[in-house]
């Protein structure tokens, strides 16, 4: 709506729906002879929510990186709508960049900036002409969504962990993404809003079609959020099912996950 | 034994030609960054806000700090100067001297190197703490093209401001030197002026506006290459400023080096 640049990139790779909106084939990525990824396979396909746990240090943010290439993978590929991210120049993998929207796990909001002008700060880079007041509503609308209406003018430094990322995944949601990647967008939060966030994330998929890959620890968010959950152990998916499926599983390294009883 | 492990240590701490490699191959990448710069710098989509910010960060925020040091450099110049000259009785060349000296070399190189220690760390620090929180990453994943916005305009505002502090401090520097003539003898405002600046001609104060650009490029570059390189954890945004100080003074007088051998063909 407010980028110009978006209309073009959709009539690019075409409507069809077989294409699923993100793919990871054969993934391996290692830090110094530290193996992170080994051999991952993974598709989200469309108006789709897949939900990724893992154990803290597994790689999960890793993946995340290598989907939008901001890590480039050792071997295997990665395909965003159906493209290979690796074989883009760099103006066309920002145009499929316009299109997926990267909560990051520390927020990353502009210290320097209000939190008006981090949600802004995408809106105004892409489209120079628009109107003030547009912006206004716009940054208004997102910031009711995410619970936080009276924070605008607030600056991003002195903002609480949670309302951090709150504000993180307005800023994400202003530029209306197609495919979105939390990386744990409930993490900080208390119960209840933690709860209002993973609604938002479900309201978002049926309404405005955003499929969405989404990193927790969480087991109260996967359960409301997930169509799938994927469990990525020792660098690959070990595991694949829906909530129910995972829950009811025998298997001893995928019960703990959901064992919510210690 | 204690001797023992230091020995051990300091064996280790030896150069080894990994770590010369690694040298060159960052001086490539530096390199390269620079050259970014310039494929950059003038295509559109601009950010004037980012820049004019940039500016009175660097340029109006160093004011202070350079216009106190330019006085001192000024006054102390003078002082320390008019015995040696007086066993001369060249007393009247004063003027001429300390503002030839200011301008030509002392005035570009303090500045330069204030601007290193102010400017450089603080972008160091910056950038740094924008890669170390995933902010600049941020930019990159939602199209923005965050060496263009945090960059381009840092780099800019330090080529343009570091010249205008310099002119700024030359100024300074030679009202200090005013002072410190007015301390034995009363000259005349007027007249100390006229004959300093009358000394002066393009080829002293051209080169030395050309040579404070090229410092001014060499410490928002330097500044910009170590922050935007900063490696996760966040002892290294210290680094970062830390490097950033330190490469970019010894920038100045490199640069200050070849230029004097590049003024001195014509
Ligand atoms: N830039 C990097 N340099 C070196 N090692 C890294 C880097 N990024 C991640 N790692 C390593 O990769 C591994 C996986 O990290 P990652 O951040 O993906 O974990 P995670 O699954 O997201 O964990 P958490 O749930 O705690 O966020 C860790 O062991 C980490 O040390
Ligand atoms: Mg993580």
């Amino acid at each position: 709506m407010f980028i110009e640049e978006k209309i073009d990139a959709k009539k690019d790779h075409g409507e069809s729906n077989q294409v699923p909106m993100a793919e990871a084939r054969e993934l391996c990525k290692s830090f110094d002879g530290q193996q992170v990824l080994n051999g991952l396979n993974l598709q989200v396909g469309r108006e789709e929510n897949l939900v990724l746990i893992g154990k803290s240090g597994a790689g999960k943010s890793v993946l995340f990186k290598c989907l939008v290439g901001l890590m480039r993978p050792d071997s295997g590929k990665a395909w965003l709508f159906g493209k290979d991210i690796s074989s883009l120049n760099y103006k066309d993998l920002n145009r499929i960049r316009l299109q997926v929207g990267f909560l990051f796990q520390g927020a990353a909001l502009y210290d320097s900036m209000t939190v008006g002008e981090n949600i802004a700060f995408p809106l105004r880079q892409h489209n120079r002409r628009i109107r003030e007041s547009e912006v206004k509503d716009a940054v208004q609308e997102v910031l009711e969504q995410v619970g936080l209406p009276e924070a605008v003018n607030r600056m991003s430094s002195e903002l609480s962990g949670g309302m951090r990322k709150r504000i993180g995944l307005a800023r994400t949601l202003v530029t209306h993404p197609e495919f979105m990647l939390y990386d744990e967008p409930t993490t900080g939060l208390d119960a209840v809003t933690a709860r209002e966030i993973s609604e938002l994330i479900r309201q978002l998929q049926q309404e405005k079609k955003i499929s969405s890959l989404v990193i927790t620890h969480d087991m109260a968010c996967a359960r409301i959020v997930s169509d799938r959950i994927a469990v990525l152990k020792e660098g690959s998916i070990r595991a694949e099912g829906t909530y129910e499926q995972l829950h009811a599983s025998e298997d001893d390294w995928v019960k703990p996950f959901f064992d919510t009883s210690f | 034994m204690e001797k023992n492990s230091l020995m051990n240590q300091i064996s280790v701490e030896k150069p080894r030609p990994s770590s010369i490699r690694n040298w060159f191959s960052q001086f490539g990448d530096f390199i390269s960054f620079s050259g970014r710069f310039f494929k950059d710098c003038l295509r559109p989509p601009y950010n004037h806000g980012e820049f004019f910010r940039q500016c009175i960060e660097t340029g109006y925020r160093s004011l202070p700090l350079v216009s106190l040091t330019g006085f001192i450099i000024g006054l102390v110049l003078t002082l320390q100067s008019r015995p040696s000259l007086a066993t001369f009785g060249a007393e009247s060349l004063l003027p001429g001297m300390v503002a030839t000296s200011i301008i030509r070399e002392i005035g570009p190189v303090i500045t330069a190197l204030i601007c290193a220690g102010k400017i450089g760390s603080a972008m160091g620090a910056e950038l740094g703490s924008m890669r170390v929180t995933e902010q600049i990453d941020a930019m990159e994943v939602s199209s923005i093209n965050p060496y263009k916005y945090l960059v381009v305009t840092r780099v800019w505002a330090a080529c343009l401001t570091v010249p205008a502090l310099v002119v700024f401090t030359d100024a300074i520097g030679l009202c200090g030197s005013y002072v410190a003539m007015n301390v034995h003898s009363h000259v005349e405002a007027r007249r100390f002026f006229s004959t300093a600046l009358s000394v002066l001609d393009f080829r002293d104060i051209f080169p030395a506006l050309i040579k404070s650009v090229v410092f001014g490029f060499f410490i928002g570059v330097i500044g910009c290459y170590r922050g935007y390189n900063a490696k996760s954890g966040t002892e290294s945004v210290g680094r970062a400023a830390n490097s950033a100080v330190v490469s970019a003074s010894l920038a100045v007088f490199i640069v200050d080096l070849i230029a004097v051998q590049i003024t001195d063909l014509f």
